[in-house]
């Protein structure tokens, strides 16, 4: 079962809709330590990932894909676009997660963007970070997104931290684009 | 071959400690088979780090190469 269709093919990876199947590998994503440092607590029994996947599978505003590499047909992770506000036309890029080394980072964040503004026609798409998972803020920056908050906290096993709000808009969409092109071909050549 | 140019060794060592950190300066050629902290996320600031602080936007098909400081003063050598 998968909630939606949409789907996107890149140069080496590819965003499909998340299906009961991918439950497991998801699970084992979200209880990597390493992985897991700033996301929900995931519960150790895969079932909660499947049971988490049905209360998705009734949510209209909610897009998660699966991130595939087109050549393997191996899993990479997981990236998502949640919280569609059509009438605000914003959406969250979240529920990113890569398995350790993958080298789909550009080419996934390139896909549901697009998905976002060609598929979805969204104004704006923003990604909220734990401000302290200090990669993925830099990455973000180091792609063209802009803070646009970092007011907002949020408590990760008892522990508060800040959020760092970035995001990429229909203006600096093509600036974004073309970066992460040019590292979707940094890391499509480094699988060469 | 020519032997590098120093100079440049020490920008590209500094942009690699800047933004991977003191173990990515302590090695006599940094790469991302060594340094823990340079993986893909990395890698994308090191590329934008790199153009910025040298003025240079490096062809596509250089950017594969991006993968040690070695290779990196090569690359910049040939800009």
């Amino acid at each position: 079962m998968s909630r939606h269709t949409l789907w996107r093919k890149g140069e080496r990876f590819g965003l499909r809709p998340v299906a009961d199947e991918d439950a497991d590998f998801l699970h084992g994503l979200r209880i990597d330590p390493e992985l897991s440092r700033y996301i929900h607590t995931t519960p150790p029994d895969p079932a909660a990932q499947r049971a988490w996947l049905a209360t998705y599978y009734e949510r209209p505003n909610d897009y998660y894909f699966s991130v595939i590499d087109e050549i393997t047909a191996e899993r990479e992770g997981a990236i998502g676009l949640n919280d569609v506000d059509h009438v605000a036309g914003t959406a969250e890029m979240g529920r990113w997660i890569l398995r350790r080394g993958s080298l789909a980072a550009a080419e996934s964040a390139l896909l549901v963007y697009a998905i976002g503004f060609e598929d979805l026609a969204l104004d704006r798409v923003y990604c909220r970070t734990v401000s302290a998972n200090k990669a993925v803020v830099s990455f973000h920056r180091s792609c063209g997104l802009r803070v646009t908050d970092e007011s907002r906290q949020v408590i990760l096993a008892g522990v508060t931290y800040g959020v760092t709000e970035q995001s990429v808009d229909r203006a600096n969409w093509p600036d974004v684009a073309a970066r992460l092109k040019r590292v979707r071909t940094m890391a499509v050549g480094l699988l060469a | 071959m020519s032997a590098p140019d120093t100079m440049v060794v020490g920008r590209v060592r500094a942009v690699l400690g800047e933004v991977l950190g003191p173990s990515a300066t302590q090695l006599d050629n940094p790469s991302r088979d060594t340094v823990p902290e340079w993986d893909s996320l990395a890698q994308v600031e090191v590329l934008f780090a790199l153009e910025e602080e040298f003025s240079v936007r490096f062809p596509a098909d250089k950017l594969n190469t991006l993968r040690s400081l070695e290779t990196i003063v090569e690359a910049l050598e040939h800009e």
